[in-house]
C-alpha cells in the first residue's frame, strides 16, 4: 500500500494495515488528526484498506 | 459506518457527537453548527458589513464560503506576510478562492508596509509568532474601521479556542481570560470581533474543505515549529481521543460558568488607552506595538 503523507509529501509503503484505524495507529496518528483519502473518497476509521490502495494522509493541525 | 441522518456510507466520523455523516449530510451538520454559533451569541446580522480575515488556510476559507452561502455581506482581507516559504502559496489560494466564490478581496503587503516578517525574525531571538499576530490584528482591525466594516470575522476553531483557553488557564492570565470567547465587543478604536467556527474542530473544517472542493494552503509557516499552541493542541487531542467531547465542554463550560468573573475584573481597563502619537492606533503604551516593531526595524 502506497501512502502519501501531507504536508510533508513523504511517501511510505505498508504491506498490511487492515483498516484505517490500524493504519493511523501504525503512522502514530489519531483519527481526528488527519484526513484519510482514497481517490475522491474520505475514509472513516472502520473502513478496510487493501494492499493495492493508494492512500493520502492529510494531517490537519494548522501551524501558523 | 453509516450516516446518522440518511444511512448512506459515512465519510466523516465524529465521536464527540456520537455520529457519522455522508458528504451531503456533513455539510448540513457544518452549516447548522455555524448558524447555532451565530444565533446563540448574536454574532452579526444580515445588516452587518463583515470583513473576514483570510489566511488562505482551511478555516478562513471554510468560514468565508459558509457566510457567503448563508447570504451575509462579506469581503475578505489577506495580509501578505512576505515569508518566502509560505506567503506566495497562501496569497494564491486566497485569490483563487475569492474568484471562484465571487467574494471581494483586499490584500495588504507587509513588504510595502516595511514590516516583512523574515526581517523581524532576524532581529529577535524569541519566536516571531507573537509579533506576527500583533501585526495581523493591527492591520485587520485598522482596515475594518477605515473601510466601514462593522464586524471582523476570523476562522478560529474549537481547537484554537481550547488551546488558547488552556494556555490562559495555565498562566491564570486574568486579562486574556476576561476577553476570551466567540465575541469581542467593539470598543474604543477596536472593531467588533467574532469567531463563528468556535463550535467546529480543525478536523471538521478540513473535512468540509475536502468535501466542498476548497483548495486551501497547508504549507506550514516555517517559523511556527515549536510554537506552544501546537504542543497544547496535541495534549488536548490526546484528551479528546480518550474522552470525546471534552474540548467543547471545557470551552463552553468556561463561557457559561467562569468567564464572567474574569470579565468583571477587566471592566474599566480601556481608560488607559490613548491614540499612538505615530499612527493613532489605540495603545496603553507610549507608542503602539506595531510602531515599536517598525522602529526596531529602522534602527537596523
Amino acid at each position: 500500500m502506497q501512502i502519501l503523507i501531507e504536508p510533508e509529501n513523504k511517501v511510505v509503503f505498508l504491506t498490511r494495515a487492515g483498516n484505517v484505524d490500524n493504519l493511523l495507529r501504525l503512522l502514530r496518528l489519531k483519527p481526528g488528526q488527519a484526513l484519510v483519502i482514497r481517490g475522491s473518497e474520505l475514509l472513516t476509521p472502520d473502513r478496510k484498506v487493501e494492499p493495492e490502495d493508494e492512500i493520502i494522509i492529510r494531517k490537519i493541525v494548522s501551524r501558523g | 459506518m453509516k450516516c446518522t441522518r440518511c444511512r448512506a456510507v459515512a465519510a466523516v466520523a465524529l465521536p464527540r457527537h456520537n455520529a457519522g455523516f455522508c458528504p451531503d449530510c456533513f455539510q448540513v451538520f457544518f452549516t447548522r453548527q455555524v448558524e447555532k454559533a451565530i444565533k446563540d451569541n448574536l454574532l452579526f446580522s444580515k445588516e452587518d458589513k463583515i470583513l473576514t480575515a483570510l489566511s488562505g488556510g482551511k478555516d478562513s476559507l471554510a468560514l468565508s464560503r459558509e457566510l457567503k452561502l448563508l447570504g451575509y455581506d462579506i469581503a475578505g482581507l489577506h495580509v501578505d506576510l512576505a515569508i518566502p516559504e509560505s506567503s506566495v502559496q497562501a496569497r494564491e489560494h486566497v485569490l483563487n478562492f475569492c474568484k471562484i466564490f465571487e467574494i471581494p478581496v483586499h490584500i495588504l503587503d507587509m513588504d510595502k508596509e516595511c514590516l516583512p516578517i523574515p526581517e523581524i525574525k532576524k532581529r529577535i531571538s524569541r519566536p516571531v509568532c507573537s509579533m506576527c499576530g500583533r501585526i495581523k490584528r493591527y492591520y485587520f482591525n485598522r482596515f475594518a474601521l477605515e473601510n466601514g466594516f462593522t464586524v471582523l470575522a476570523t476562522g478560529h476553531n474549537l481547537d484554537d479556542e481550547t488551546a488558547r483557553l488552556f494556555s490562559n488557564v495555565l498562566r491564570w492570565d486574568q486579562s486574556y481570560l476576561g476577553d476570551q470567547g466567540p465575541v469581542l465587543e467593539a470598543r474604543q478604536g477596536f472593531v467588533r470581533k467574532v469567531k463563528p467556527l468556535y463550535r467546529l474542530s480543525e478536523y471538521e473544517t478540513a473535512n468540509y474543505c475536502f468535501i466542498t472542493g476548497i483548495n486551501y494552503c497547508y504549507t506550514p509557516c516555517p517559523y511556527s515549529k515549536g510554537a506552544s499552541f501546537t504542543y497544547y493542541k496535541s495534549i488536548l487531542d490526546d484528551l479528546e481521543h480518550e474522552q470525546p467531547g471534552r474540548k467543547i465542554s471545557f470551552y463552553e463550560g468556561f463561557l457559561r460558568r467562569a468567564k464572567k468573573y474574569f470579565a468583571e475584573r477587566e471592566d474599566g481597563r480601556d481608560t488607559n488607552l490613548k491614540p499612538c502619537p505615530r499612527c493613532s492606533y489605540p495603545t496603553s503604551a507610549e507608542i503602539c506595538g506595531v510602531c515599536r516593531i517598525r522602529a526596531m526595524l529602522s534602527a537596523g
